[in-house]
């Protein structure tokens, strides 16, 4: 995300704060992919475009304190990753099994349906156990398909600590798959 | 900027992980690299799985048009799009304070009289009198404080 696209972000807050909810629109559309990327990636298909939606309503209904400390995108990533913990916290509560819906595995034509349902099982479940920063930084390349340079300018650090960060990640992620 | 092939090998496994993702993510290669260190082979295999079985491919028009019109239902119906929660709770405090300046303004209009008539009958014939003075530097407190009030978060 570019500073240009950070200060247009923060016109069309204001101005939906003038009242132009179209304004709101705009930013959810600048935002869409990014957001549904990110949640498609951790969350079962069948439910993905739910949390989706309701990351943005939370969004809508929570503008309002929204203070420009940080940049919009990178406050839409914290909610947005608290409404997928909130989605396993529920679905815990529940009780039900981390199960996917067949066609979510289907949808991947190559391989057996039923082995890749239990691989992406098992790498949704060694995401989860691994540290935020580590996960954090598999989702900006893989999920929201960041490069790394840019990783390193949304996160304030030098492309080298970038990569090193992402190696021990990926490294992370093997322990607990291996587990 | 792209990631593309080094035109030196680099010795750094940081590097070579981070440009064998790149390559998997564009799609231009399936195999592992021919990494003679097992531990990057493990970590590359790795990056594999994870492009072959999470889904990350950006959601194509339909679904993003689809999810546009959903979206705006599901505000509509929440009641959220045309007045956010934080809106009306705005409104709120800007009705509360218009109404508390109206009640102070008419109240200082209202004693003004009293104060001038019950100041007594001979004064002073040049300027102003201690009870204008009074009643002036309340409306001027008054406004103050309204215009703190108001730009107060």
């Amino acid at each position: 995300m570019t500073a240009q696209t950070a200060a247009s972000d923060e016109l069309l807050i204001q101005q939906f704060r003038d009242g132009n909810s179209n304004a709101f629109n705009e930013l959810y559309q600048r935002h869409l992919s990014s957001v549904y990327r990110r949640v498609r990636f951790v969350i079962p298909e069948a439910d993905v475009e739910d949390v989706t939606q309701e990351v943005f309503l939370a969004a809508l209904k929570s503008l309002g304190s929204f203070r420009g400390e940080a940049q919009f995108g990178t406050w839409l990533r914290t909610l947005t990753n608290h409404k997928v913990a909130e989605y396993y916290r529920k679905r815990n509560r529940k009780g039900e099994a981390p199960q996917v819906p067949l066609f979510d595995a289907v949808a991947r034509t190559e391989g057996n349906p039923s082995k890749i349902m239990e691989e992406r099982i098992a790498l949704r479940k060694a995401l989860s156990q691994i540290s935020d920063q580590y996960r954090e930084v598999i989702l900006l390349r893989f999920a929201e398909g960041l490069q790394f340079n840019e990783i390193a300018e949304l996160t304030g650090q030098n492309l080298e600590a970038v990569k090193s960060l992402f190696r021990r990640a990926i490294s992370a992620l093997r322990n607990h798959l291996d587990k | 900027m792209k990631m593309t092939e080094p035109k030196q090998p680099t010795k750094n496994p940081d590097d070579l992980l981070a440009d064998f993702t790149d390559r998997v993510l564009d799609g231009k290669t399936a195999v592992l690299a021919s990494s003679a260190d097992d531990e990057l082979r493990g970590l590359e295999e790795t990056i594999m799985r994870l492009n072959q079985v999470l889904p990350h491919k950006a959601p194509d028009e339909a679904t993003l048009k689809r999810l546009q019109a959903d979206f705006t239902s599901r505000a509509r119906s929440a009641g959220r799009s045309s007045r956010p929660v934080w809106q009306s709770r705005q409104s709120r405090q800007r009705l509360i304070l218009a109404f508390t300046a109206i009640v102070i303004l008419v109240a200082i209009f209202i004693g003004i009289p009293f104060l001038l008539s019950g100041s007594g009958n001979i004064q002073a014939t040049a300027g102003l009198q201690p009870q204008s003075i009074l009643a002036l530097v309340a409306i001027g407190g008054t406004v103050v404080l309204l215009i703190w009030l108001g730009h107060r978060k």
